[in-house]
């Protein structure tokens, strides 16, 4: 069986540090963006299951990013990952969860998996 | 003498035959003694035969006899010898023959009396019918002349021609019944002037009266009675009393001066005469005193006619004056009223003067109100009274025949002496039983009211009062119309300008709109002047209908600034917060302009203006000006609660717009800071909740897969752990600052060399970020500063983070410590985007962040602003400046150990 790939999406190196070693240990393929363009350039190739996406970002911030994958066709699930209105802007976009920060890794695991399902 | 009785008659022949029997018994006796003497025997007969006849034919036959007797006695002429059977038969036949003859020609006679008698009965009759007839249309004069006087002399003069009387009179019963006077005669008596008075009971007309039947006496003089009508040589005279039921009205008497026997046809007819004339002098005496009633009652009627008429006339003066003002309303006033009042009185009654008075509106005085016919030194004088016992409130007419014996009127006598006032006549004019003025008449010779006087004066008074009363209610409806008008007009320009007020918020548009709605509804002119902060005014609304006047007035203000230490004007009462009323223009007022000013004055026909100021919270903003010329009529006081009304409302306006205005820029600004705040909140918890997350993440994978991560990640998850944490320090400490240091707080500094501390900054940095390269470059031997040491190093390590996060990889960064005037300077130098000069100092604002770096990397905004207040804390500066050739230089100074 194939293992669930995750982009994770974060301009905080920390942070991608974090969950690559999180997401990992649950038994994910995990591949880290710096910002949306970078994000957009690395699903060019084929969709991750699972994108984790942080909102502020330089260079392109998590809503340009959100917007142009589903313009591209995407049906990615997104989960959106901020420390300040994550569940708002999940609304607003039409993403299909949201995690504020600070998390446990655990629960954006458990949510991974929900969005999966 | 046919009327004679036949008993007479009778007698007569009875006396004839016996004289007859005689003279035949004497026959025979002398026959028979021998002596026959024929003569005698005839002339006995002849004699007997004349006698018996008694009349002219007898007389005749008898004197023939006796002729022939005498012819034959003296010619001795031998008569026959007659026989006894002769002489018996002559003695028998002649009286028979006699007789005979005798009856027969009494017969004829008798006939021809009867005959005659008939027709003078058929003429008496046609002569009383006539008279009756005369009598009847006497009568019917009678009841139609009923002129009492003329009626008798009509009636007399009748009597005359009917009757064949030279003269008729009637005598009248005194009032007292005691004597009788002749009235009226016609004929002969009628030229007499006397009419002498006849006792009743005395001379022929009393006796009438006495006896009260006709009496008729062929010679006056026969009876025992004294009459002037033997004065005037009266014969035959007839009387007949005037009864009328039984009563004595008089008598009436006819004379001639022929002895004359009246018939008792005439008699009769005089009676019947007399009666009708009783009842016509009855009638006309009726009449007489009915007419006279009449009379009086047609004259009171007539006056009461006149009264009424006048009333009428009044009333309809009244009506129409009343009518009048429905519709005219500005021809209805008291001054109008009175004159009329004045002129009805003077139709009414005849005075030589007269006044309106009226009690004041207190009830403390009368004032006369109006006059006619008084004098001008009176009216000075006496127009006012005030009211006190003595001079009434007037409940009841006041009649004086003379006025010095009226108390209520001693107070002005000396006035009435003056004016020749002698009577008065003040008639109270009321209202609901009060009385509200007095009618008066005045009179300057003795006048006594008569009760039509009183009675028509009073109407006139009264009429008088409700028309001045109704003359007052309609001046007080008319004012009171006029006042709800003008208020009402005033209301529909409030509701029309306070909508305009509201309009809109820049109040100069405001303002201008409400000049134009004010002219010209309110004056020909409008202006409002606004203060500004300074308290200078300023015109920023001119109204006129008139485009082109407006544009005058304009140039006129450039030409003639008003001074702002005016003493009258706007500045005045701007000053005063009092209203400027100059409800006209005069010369005096003009003295004070420029000649040129006062031309123009002149010819824009300025009339009136009023300033009035408007004032917001107690003080004054501005005013408005209203000035009237040819269009809106002057100015009054009425007009300046209004005016200052609309000035309060259009201060509130302009109030309003200001505080609007500064509601709005504080609303913006915190507008602003609300959306500085979200977004600080935001950066704040993104800034904290990442290296949280971090740090916890981390953590949690070290605590719970630990064991199965290599050594490489285990150690840069510790590192992160560390990294992160002082990330989250040095944020803390920033906020702590910004939260804690206000622009007065001052550090408690230090001696500290400022290049060492540098470059250990710049030393640690290079370690956390070891991609990018930090040169320091210090000059030698420089002194100590004054600082905080703690604190300058996070200001330090801000502008790193800053230089490291908006610059390219790699471009190092720069860090100069050198001297300055008095001070240490270090300068953090990057090759990244640059400032703007309109960014140098918003750079250091709390929560500002540039546009142009935003996207560049995240942050709260506040590095800067931390490094601001640090520096100015220690009480140096802190400055930003573009680089030449690209990048940004930050620098701070420190000010140098001063030497203990």
């Amino acid at each position: 069986m194939r293992r669930a790939s995750v982009l994770v999406v974060d301009d905080d190196a920390a942070i991608g540090r974090m969950l690559r070693l999180a997401l990992r240990a649950a038994g994910y393929d995990v591949t880290l963006a710096a910002n949306g363009a970078d994000a957009l350039a690395r699903t060019a190739d084929g969709d991750a299951d699972v994108i984790v996406l942080d909102l502020e970002m330089p260079v392109m911030n998590g809503r340009e990013f959100y917007r142009r994958l589903r313009a591209r066709g995407s049906h990615a699930p997104v989960v959106i990952l901020s420390a300040y209105g994550a569940e708002r802007a999940r609304i607003e976009l039409g993403a299909e969860a949201a995690v504020t920060k600070p998390f446990e890794p655990s629960e954006l695991i458990a949510v991974i998996e929900r969005v999966l399902r | 003498m046919g009327a004679l009785p036949a008993a007479g008659r009778l007698a007569r022949y009875a006396a004839a035959l016996a004289i007859v029997a005689a003279a035949i018994g004497v026959s025979v006796a002398v026959w028979h003694t021998g002596a026959t003497n024929t003569l005698f025997l005839l002339l006995a007969g002849a004699a007997l035969a004349a006698w018996a006849t008694g009349r002219g034919p007898g007389l005749l036959a008898a004197s023939v006899t006796v002729g022939t007797a005498l012819v034959f006695r003296f010619a001795e002429w031998e008569l026959p010898d007659v026989d006894a059977l002769s002489i018996a038969l002559f003695v028998v036949v002649t009286p028979v023959i006699a007789f005979i003859t005798a009856s027969l020609r009494e017969s004829l006679t008798r006939a021809q009396d009867a005959e005659r008698e008939a027709v003078r009965a058929q003429g008496i009759a046609q002569r009383t019918v006539a008279r009756l007839r005369g009598v009847e249309s006497i009568t019917d004069t009678a009841l139609s002349l009923l002129q009492l006087e003329e009626l008798l002399h009509e009636l007399l003069n009748r009597i005359c021609e009917s009757l064949g009387t030279d003269t008729a009179s009637v005598f009248l019963v005194s009032e007292d019944g005691t004597e009788l006077r002749e009235y009226s005669s016609a004929g002969l008596r009628e030229q007499l002037n006397e009419h002498p008075l006849v006792p009743i009971g005395r001379g022929f007309a009393g006796r009438v009266a006495v006896e009260r039947r006709a009496i008729a006496v062929e010679d006056l003089h026969a009876i025992e009675v004294v009459s002037t009508l033997l004065r005037e040589r009266m014969m035959s005279v007839m009387g007949a009393p005037l009864l009328y039921r039984d009563r004595l009205v008089g008598v009436l008497t006819a004379a001639t001066v022929q002895r004359r026997s009246f018939s008792p046809e005439e008699l009769r007819l005089f009676s019947l005469v007399a009666d009708r004339m009783a009842r016509a002098i009855d009638h006309a005496q009726l009449f007489t005193r009915m007419q006279s009633t009449s009379d009086e009652l047609r004259a009171a009627l007539a006056e009461r006619d006149e009264v009424i008429a006048r009333n009428d006339e009044i009333q309809a003066e009244l009506t129409l004056l009343v009518e009048a003002s429905g519709g005219l309303i500005e021809s209805l006033d008291i001054d109008k009223m009175l004159p009329r009042i004045l002129h009805l009185s003077s139709d009414v009654l005849q005075a030589d003067a007269y006044a309106v008075w009226s009690v004041n509106a207190d009830g403390s005085a009368w004032d006369m109100r109006a006059s006619a016919g008084l004098s001008p030194e009176y009216l000075r004088q006496f127009a006012r009274i005030a009211v006190t016992p003595d001079t009434m409130r007037l409940p009841q007419p006041l009649a004086a025949r003379d006025v010095s014996e009226h108390d209520a009127l001693k107070e002005r006598l000396a006035g009435y002496r003056r004016e020749g006032i002698r009577s008065l006549l003040a008639l109270p004019m009321q209202i609901a039983g009060e009385t509200t003025g007095s009618l008066t008449f005045y009179f300057r010779s003795p006048h006594e009211a008569s009760d039509l006087e009183l009675r028509v004066g009073g109407a006139l008074a009264n009429l008088a009062a409700a028309a001045l009363n109704s003359s007052r209610l309609n001046e007080e409806e008319r004012t009171a119309r006029a006042e709800a008008e003008a208020l009402n007009e005033r209301l529909n320009f409030l509701a029309d300008a306070s909508p305009l007020l509201h309009e809109s918020l820049d109040y100069e548009v405001t303002l201008n709109k409400l000049a134009q709605l004010a002219v010209p509804r309110l004056a020909d002119w409008c202006s409002v002047i606004v203060l500004d902060e300074n308290g200078e005014g300023r015109t920023v609304a001119v109204a006129h209908v008139d485009p082109a006047k407006v544009e005058f007035a304009r140039e006129l203000q450039g030409r003639y600034p008003t001074d702002p230490g005016a003493e009258h004007g706007w500045p005045q009462v701007v000053r005063t917060l009092q209203p400027q009323l100059i409800p006209e223009v005069t010369d005096d007022l003009l003295a004070s302009l420029d000649e040129e000013l006062v031309q123009i004055v002149r010819e824009l026909g300025l009339r009136s203006s009023l300033v009035v100021p408007l004032i917001a919270r107690d003080r004054a903003i501005g005013a408005l000006s209203l000035v009237t010329a040819d269009l809106h009529p002057p100015l009054t006081e009425a007009d300046v609660s209004f005016a200052m009304e609309l000035g309060r409302r259009a201060a509130l306006a302009i109030e309003n717009a200001r505080l609007y205005s500064q509601l709005q820029q504080l609303f913006e600004e915190l507008q602003a800071a609300s959306a500085v705040k979200d977004e600080f909140l935001g950066l704040v918890s993104h800034e904290l909740r990442t290296p949280i997350t971090s740090v916890y993440g981390n953590a949690r994978v070290l605590l719970q897969h630990g064991d199965l991560l290599d050594d490489e990640d285990r150690r840069d998850a510790l590192a992160d752990i560390e990294r992160e944490s002082d990330r989250l320090r040095r944020i803390i400490e920033n906020l702590l600052i910004l939260a804690r240091f206000d622009r007065t707080h001052v550090l408690e500094t230090e001696p500290v060399r400022v290049e060492r501390l540098v470059e250990d900054v710049a030393e640690r940095f290079r370690r956390s970020t070891p991609l990018r390269a930090v040169h320091v470059s210090a000059v030698g031997g420089l002194p100590l500063a004054e600082a905080q040491p703690t604190y300058l190093e996070l200001v330090l390590n801000n502008l790193l983070t800053n230089a490291d996060k908006y610059s390219p990889r790699d471009e190092p960064i720069e860090i100069d410590v050198t001297r300055g005037h008095d001070a240490i300077e270090v300068r953090v130098l990057d090759r990244g985007v640059g400032v703007l000069p309109a960014e140098l100092t918003e750079l250091f604002s709390p929560f500002y962040r540039s546009n142009r770096t935003r996207e560049l990397a995240g942050g709260m905004g506040i590095g800067l602003a931390v490094c601001k207040r640090i520096i100015e804390a220690q009480g140096s500066r802190i400055w930003a400046a573009p680089r030449p050739d690209g990048g940004t230089e930050f620098g701070f100074s420190l000010p140098i150990q001063r030497e203990e």
